[in-house]
């Protein structure tokens, strides 16, 4: 990288300070902190929403694996947005009725009881403590792989930025910086496959460039393998922490609902520029690792001046959702665990003092594993898995159609989060089923029964969730 | 088509959201 790019990246990481700084002023309470006091009109969240899902697997995952399998991976990861239209069409509106609310706990509390609050509050915080270290090793990769900076430096340079304007200015920095980032990522990702095709001779030689099967919607898949691959998509992020707590900041349903919607739509288009940037690797560099796709095409074909904006938008893609999951391993510990369990007279400046602290605390520990033991991140990577077989079901039939009843909630959650964990890591995923789909079909099963014998209710207007709970 | 089209329409989808953010924040985070 030449001296101007590294301008441009330096100038990149003091915009983020910058926002960081502006935005500490409009922390007063802890809804500003969580939820930035629901002021977040729907262009914003959309921007937010889009710049905290992509992330490194939507961008370099995605080039990287279109450049191994073909539009075939793209295809399967299709599902997440078709995921984020369903949820942002039927789920989002829902959420904007629970007054108050601010976590994912909020509300199966509400349905489900206290035990549901800390379950939820636990996995969340474990769920978001995993996406979270990956995120910071994504940073020291694209450091060491683009910019030849040792990962550790890469790391700690890139992190600790996300931890300053997180711990300072909390989910108004995060959205703030969120939006600069989706600038970055949205138009320089896509800069960067237009030269590459330019570069490859055009569309119709890339299409000669590569095999026939990259470009066929199954490729070489078995369909057993891309239904699997589809259903991972289509449900292993729905309505994590941060997705969810960033539809409480919105101010009504509308604007939940279409911010939600358009950032869905948003990231089939996104997709397909990440993938196709794969392809373009493929056609020009084709005995390079899967996973240097993107770098590869950056630091060959992008021109200077540009190389270090278009860092800039890798490193956004996984700072903005570093920053977005620190922001809800926070909240969501203090509102969900802290708060109802251990100091329920806690004041308001002091939860947003601790939510401070936490952040700057998680952070710290995020790089330090990230540097020195990236096998704990491994580790609490596994709880990813347990997300989709353990809430969403108990919490859609919630927000949709107000099913209320502890005992199948708390039996569906543990039931579906068991059978995942035995089905993945002790049976190794026997018949080809996925962890996900096992627990997943358990969670449905035991609800339902559990439902039917021990009772409970069904009341679509939820009550509104008291402030401070 | 798809190849130049999909990335333009992403550029400018993106810049159109990013001045509406811009105008949010002058209105919400350096004007309050």
């Amino acid at each position: 990288m030449e001296i101007i790019d590294w301008v441009f990246l330096g100038l990149y990481f003091a915009l983020l300070i910058v926002i960081g700084v502006q935005t500490i002023r409009r922390i007063e309470t802890p809804e500003d902190f969580a939820v930035a006091g629901n002021r977040i009109i729907w262009p914003v969240f959309f921007g937010s929403l889009a710049a905290s899902f992509l992330g490194g697997g939507s961008s370099l995952g995605n080039a990287g694996e279109t450049f191994k399998d073909g539009y075939v991976y793209m295809f399967a990861f299709f599902a997440f947005a078709i995921q984020t239209v369903l949820v942002g069409y039927f789920v989002a509106p829902r959420l904007k009725r629970y007054a108050n609310a601010q976590t994912v706990g909020d509300i199966m509390e509400n349905h489900y009881g206290s035990t549901a609050r800390l379950l939820t509050g636990i996995l969340s915080v474990a769920v978001c403590a995993g996406i979270l270290g990956a995120q910071a090793l994504a940073v020291g990769t694209i450091f060491n792989t683009i910019l030849g900076v040792s990962t550790t430096v890469g790391i700690l340079i890139g992190m600790s930025i996300v931890v300053l304007y997180s711990t300072f200015g909390g989910v108004w920095a995060v959205i703030q910086t969120d939006m600069l980032q989706f600038v970055f990522l949205g138009v320089f990702l896509p800069v960067t496959l237009i030269i590459g095709l330019i570069k490859v001779g055009g569309p119709e030689v890339l299409m000669t460039s590569v095999p026939n099967a990259h470009l066929s919607f199954m490729g070489t898949w078995t369909l057993g393998l891309f239904v699997s691959v589809f259903l991972a998509f289509l449900l292993g992020e729905t309505l994590v922490p941060p997705y969810t707590q960033r539809a409480f900041s919105t101010p009504d349903p509308a604007n939940a609902r279409k911010g939600y919607v358009m950032s869905g739509i948003f990231a089939f288009f996104f997709f397909f520029v990440s993938a196709s940037i794969g392809l373009v690797a493929l056609a020009l560099y084709p005995n390079i690792a899967p996973d240097q796709a993107v770098p590869t095409v950056v630091k060959n074909v992008v021109p200077v001046g540009l190389v270090g904006l278009v860092v800039a938008a890798l490193l956004a893609v996984v700072m903005s959702t570093a920053s977005s999951y620190l922001n809800s391993i926070a909240v969501v510990f203090v509102k969900d665990i802290y708060q109802p369990f251990i100091n329920p007279n806690v004041s308001a400046s002091r939860k947003v003092w601790l939510e401070r602290g936490l952040s700057l605390v998680v952070g710290g520990a995020a790089i330090l594993f990230a540097v020195s033991v990236p096998s704990i991140v491994d580790a609490l990577l596994y709880s990813y898995a347990l997300w989709a077989p353990t809430i969403i079901i108990p919490l859609i039939l919630a927000v949709m159609w107000g099913f209320r009843s502890k005992p199948a909630a708390l039996s569906a959650i543990v039931a579906g989060g068991v059978v995942a964990a035995v089905w993945t890591w002790v049976l190794n995923e026997p018949f080809g089923i996925t962890g996900l789909v096992a627990g997943l079909v358990v969670n449905v099963v035991v609800f339902a029964v559990v439902y039917k014998v021990a009772g409970g209710e069904r009341r679509s207007a939820p009550v509104a969730v008291s402030e401070g709970k | 088509m798809l190849l130049y089209g999909v990335p333009i329409l992403v550029i400018v989808v993106t810049l159109w959201v990013g001045y509406l953010g811009f105008k949010f924040y002058v209105d919400e985070v350096i004007k309050k």
